[in-house]
């Protein structure tokens, strides 16, 4: 099955902000209590309830003022650090078309995958006790739909389509294209004016946490050999080893004795 | 036949506090190693599905926590001293236990309880106080550092490897591997030749 991404350009997102409430409208989410900060931005962070969201920048220079304007969601990462930390069997899983799908029914709520995600995108829900994340409309993607940022975005810079078809198109373009090749590929990439990847709080070179590499990949299988390996140690202790132990301290007890 | 003479050897404190410790050990390891990797998340049916298994080891990391000083405190004078003559019996291949017959030559008895026990000691209470820290912080992880919390990960992990491997051996040479062992942490008492043979330097 063809991997389906989405992605961003940058310059044509004019903050409506039709997404995020596409999004909540689709999840059945409701909306969040937040207060005046200074800025059109709104709500200031992710949360378990408001799963994507536009994030504004300001920045001058050279006489100009620049407003910049980035979604923010789950990247849907290739090497996904939270499918690598999850420890139950199918509440975080890669689907073939790339979405990393998030099932709340298996959630146990150890909140390994909020600490392992390098974008920090996953977050707690304390009143159902679950991870909450962007899914990228798996139950719309699955049955050919379009996510509901994507269908909702009325300039044309959200674009929902075959990874490689995007990537290709993404190149005729010019400009910087993110998220290829980081983590493996990701699913949500963006198509930035210039190779800037700070001015749209996007990690210049996003890794998976070392410690998390080192937890999981070294870790854990010298556990699991160690141990299986103990208790075989002891079944052969105890047939092999243990009669020449008998004999060698009921020898010495005889001479001393 | 003259029955042989049996010597007390743990109080009633010791192995309460023993027992306290050593079934909330099993089931936090049972439910903990549901979660320590996919392949062993089978044993979250023990309990009824994943999110007893963990409501369990939440309930037994108190019972464990509150319990550790009681068991550090009920155990340190025969176990947590280490001394010259410890030395030589782990030098001459753990007493014997490692069979090397140019290396036995000149052990000398164990005491009370021999050099691998007490390691053993060590091993429970400094792995049991890893686990208590890092688990606390993952307990409650919100609000920290992210990277602290990764590494309270790896450090319950290593406190896992550690105490649980030492624990297999404490299973086997408290039962198989020592016969006549076993009675010493249920009535508390063992029999005199048991305690020549396997404690010599012990003045019972």
């Amino acid at each position: 099955m063809a991997e389906k991404s989405c992605l961003v350009d940058v310059e044509k997102c004019m903050a409506c902000r039709g997404c995020q409430v596409a999004c909540k409208q689709w999840n059945q989410l409701p909306a969040e209590k937040t207060i005046f900060t200074g800025t059109y931005e709104n709500p200031p962070d992710l949360s378990a309830n408001t799963i994507t969201k536009i994030m504004f920048h300001e920045v001058s220079g050279g006489g100009k003022l620049k407003w910049l304007f980035r979604k923010a969601q789950c990247f849907h990462c290739t090497d996904a650090g939270c499918v690598k930390a999850c420890p139950v069997p199918g509440a975080l899983t890669k689907m073939e078309d790339g979405t990393v799908y998030l099932d709340q029914k298996k959630c146990t709520g150890c909140k390994y995958c909020i600490i392992s995600c390098p974008f920090e995108i996953p977050r707690w829900d304390p009143v159902k006790g679950k991870a909450s994340k962007c899914n990228f409309c798996y139950d719309r993607t699955s049955n050919g739909l379009t996510p509901a940022c994507a269908k909702s975005c009325p300039t044309g810079a959200i674009k929902y389509g075959d990874r490689n078809e995007l990537i290709a198109y993404a190149k005729t373009r010019g400009g910087y294209l993110y998220g290829e090749k980081e983590l493996g590929g990701l699913h949500w990439m963006y198509l930035l004016p210039v190779a800037d990847p700070d001015l749209y709080f996007l990690p210049k070179e996003p890794r998976l946490p070392k410690s998390l590499v080192v937890w999981k990949d070294v870790l854990k299988p010298i556990g699991l050999i160690l141990g299986g390996g103990s208790i075989l140690a002891w079944l052969g202790y105890h047939f092999l080893l243990m009669p020449q132990k008998e004999k060698l301290t009921k020898e010495a007890e005889k001479h001393s004795s | 036949m003259m029955a042989v003479r049996m010597i007390s050897r743990t109080s009633v404190a010791q192995r309460l506090i023993h027992w306290i410790h050593g079934v909330s050990f099993v089931i936090l390891g049972l439910t903990g190693l549901a979660l320590f990797h996919k392949s062993l998340f089978g044993l979250t049916s023990i309990f009824g599905g994943v999110d007893s298994a963990r409501y369990l080891h939440r309930v037994f990391a108190w019972i464990f926590t509150f319990n550790m000083p009681l068991f550090i405190a009920v155990w340190f004078k025969d176990c947590g001293i280490i001394d010259a003559l410890d030395r030589k019996w782990v030098a001459c291949g753990m007493g014997g236990y490692i069979p090397i017959k140019g290396l036995y030559a000149g052990c000398p008895p164990a005491g009370k309880f021999n050099a691998g026990q007490k390691m053993f000691y060590w091993t429970a209470v400094l792995g049991g106080i890893l686990f208590i820290i890092s688990g606390f912080i993952m307990m409650n992880p919100l609000g920290l550092v992210k990277r602290t919390v990764r590494v309270a990960y790896i450090l319950h992990d290593l406190a896992t490897i550690c105490t649980i491997t030492f624990f297999f051996a404490h299973l086997y040479l408290g039962t198989l591997g020592a016969p006549g062992s076993l009675r010493a942490i249920f009535q508390g008492n063992v029999d005199e030749d048991w305690a020549k043979h396997h404690h010599g330097r012990w003045q019972i």
